[in-house]
């Protein structure tokens, strides 16, 4: 039996309907819903588990493994250490943003108690009023006004449900709320109680690894929390945030932030002056966030 | 940063079809064909960041919309498997180009030759892909597609076979 004219036989006689793309999309977000529903009753019966056999686990992300025992336990040192951090009055960060051959620095302040303000660059860069409503901070999918951010919970178990909720987007549920974990350490002025719980939840995630030896885009020798093909970067001796980056389809980096900075300061004064050999050179950009570097 | 939702979007405009046509090929019900592609390309896209590095992300997605047919009929009640093999193919003949015999040569065939058959001859796949789809061997597949043509020409009446 000829098979080229058996195979266009066949497909002039068996003509299915194709659903559409926005059919597809709909459908993916039911089969989200009844995963959420089903993951919700399975932490319920794992609390119940707790209840009875008085175990105690982080019902995060329900009845699956957890973060590879290695980085279960450096993620719970680094919660440990985090609880140790001074707080203090303005939270400052300044990082370097490494994209292709655009190289932008970013500093950031915040200081709810003095001015309450948010900006780009310090005394003349643009300034939020803290107090509005107003989502000005962005973590993950997630927009989050300071309200939401100076209340986060401060248990893993209660931080978890709410990033949980909160990790919208594409990808594993795992992957957003990694995502979002990893943002919230980047960007958030979080409390040192905050901070800890947000590396307690990342030891519930399955799937994550750590690398201690990773040297980063600055030469710094890192300690690498990843993902899949996404990880940040932690100091392993003080706790503090270092990085992000992701790797592109051939498996380099595609793209990565080294955190210059990140931490309570007492005040805006106490900015340090001489974080990094990058001088940057402010260029007011319409992204609110990014300061050139000539 | 790869832009996923482009990539899937490119890649089910140039795929939706024959993976349509290969699974209503392999479960000859139009109704749950439709329904299983539908599941079975939802999931692909919940997961693309990992079905885009397979080798053959549509077997996967063909493979996925068979099995979710499976569990569909196992859900079935007994009586309503029974009235469905009874029922005919309705969207299928009302079509213009409905070829009967062909129909009728395919819904003869076992359900792993059918597979076998959509995905060689309606989804354009290779020996060797339809081999790594199904999770068989090479040889296997060929004699599967000998067997199934041979079945194909003996049930289809005179004319067709000449055809053919």
């Amino acid at each position: 039996m000829n098979e080229s004219l058996l195979a266009e036989r066949l497909q002039a006689a068996i003509n299915a309907r194709t659903p559409t793309l926005e059919q597809v999309r709909v459908r993916a977000g039911v089969i989200r819903s009844r995963r959420r529903v089903r993951r919700i009753a399975v932490a319920a019966i794992a609390a119940c588990v707790v209840a009875v056999a008085g175990v105690a686990t982080l019902p995060v992300l329900g009845d699956r493994p957890i973060a590879s025992a290695d980085a279960a336990a450096f993620l719970t040192r680094m919660a440990n250490q985090s609880r140790t951090v001074q707080s203090g009055a303005t939270w400052f960060i300044r990082e370097v943003q490494i994209y292709g051959d655009e190289t932008t620095v970013r500093d950031m302040w915040v200081s709810p108690t003095n001015v309450r303000s948010i900006g780009t660059e310090q005394g003349t860069g643009l300034w939020y009023d803290l107090t509005s409503k107003t989502s000005i901070f962005s973590a993950g999918n997630a927009d989050l006004s300071w309200a939401e951010v100076s209340n986060l919970p401060t248990t893993a178990g209660d931080l978890g449900k709410f990033l949980i909720d909160h990790a919208t987007g594409d990808g594993t549920p795992e992957m957003r709320l990694f995502t979002l974990a990893g943002d919230c350490l980047r960007t958030l002025p979080l409390s040192p109680e905050v901070t800890a719980a947000m590396f307690e939840v990342l030891a519930t995630i399955p799937g994550v690894t750590v690398d201690q030896a990773f040297t980063d885009v600055l030469g710094r020798r890192t300690a690498a929390v990843r993902l899949g093909d996404q990880g940040f970067l932690i100091d392993s001796d003080s706790s503090m945030y270092l990085g992000e980056y992701a790797l592109d389809e051939n498996g380099s980096t595609g793209f990565a932030r080294a955190t210059v900075f990140s931490g309570w300061l007492n005040s805006m004064a106490d900015t340090p002056s001489d974080l990094t050999p990058l001088t940057p050179t402010v260029a007011r950009s319409t992204n609110l966030w990014q300061v050139n570097v000539n | 940063m790869v832009d996923f939702e482009a990539e899937f979007s490119d890649w089910y405009a140039a795929n939706s079809r024959r993976v349509s046509s290969s699974v209503l090929g392999a479960l000859l019900d139009p109704e749950i064909a439709e329904e299983c592609t539908a599941e079975a390309f939802a999931r692909a896209w919940l997961h693309w960041h990992k079905v885009r590095k397979m080798d053959s992300p549509v077997g996967w997605v063909f493979i996925v919309a068979v099995n979710h047919a499976r569990t569909l009929y196992r859900r079935k009640s007994r009586a309503e498997q029974v009235a469905a093999k009874l029922q005919p193919l309705p969207d299928i003949s009302a079509a213009e180009d409905y070829d009967e015999a062909l129909w009728h040569a395919v819904s003869s065939l076992s359900p792993q030759a059918r597979k076998a058959v959509a995905l060689r001859y309606i989804a354009d796949f290779s020996e060797a892909e339809v081999a790594q789809a199904l999770g068989v061997t090479r040889g296997t597949v060929a004699q599967t597609l000998h067997r199934a043509r041979t079945q194909l020409a003996k049930v289809l009446n005179s004319d067709s076979v000449k055809e053919l």
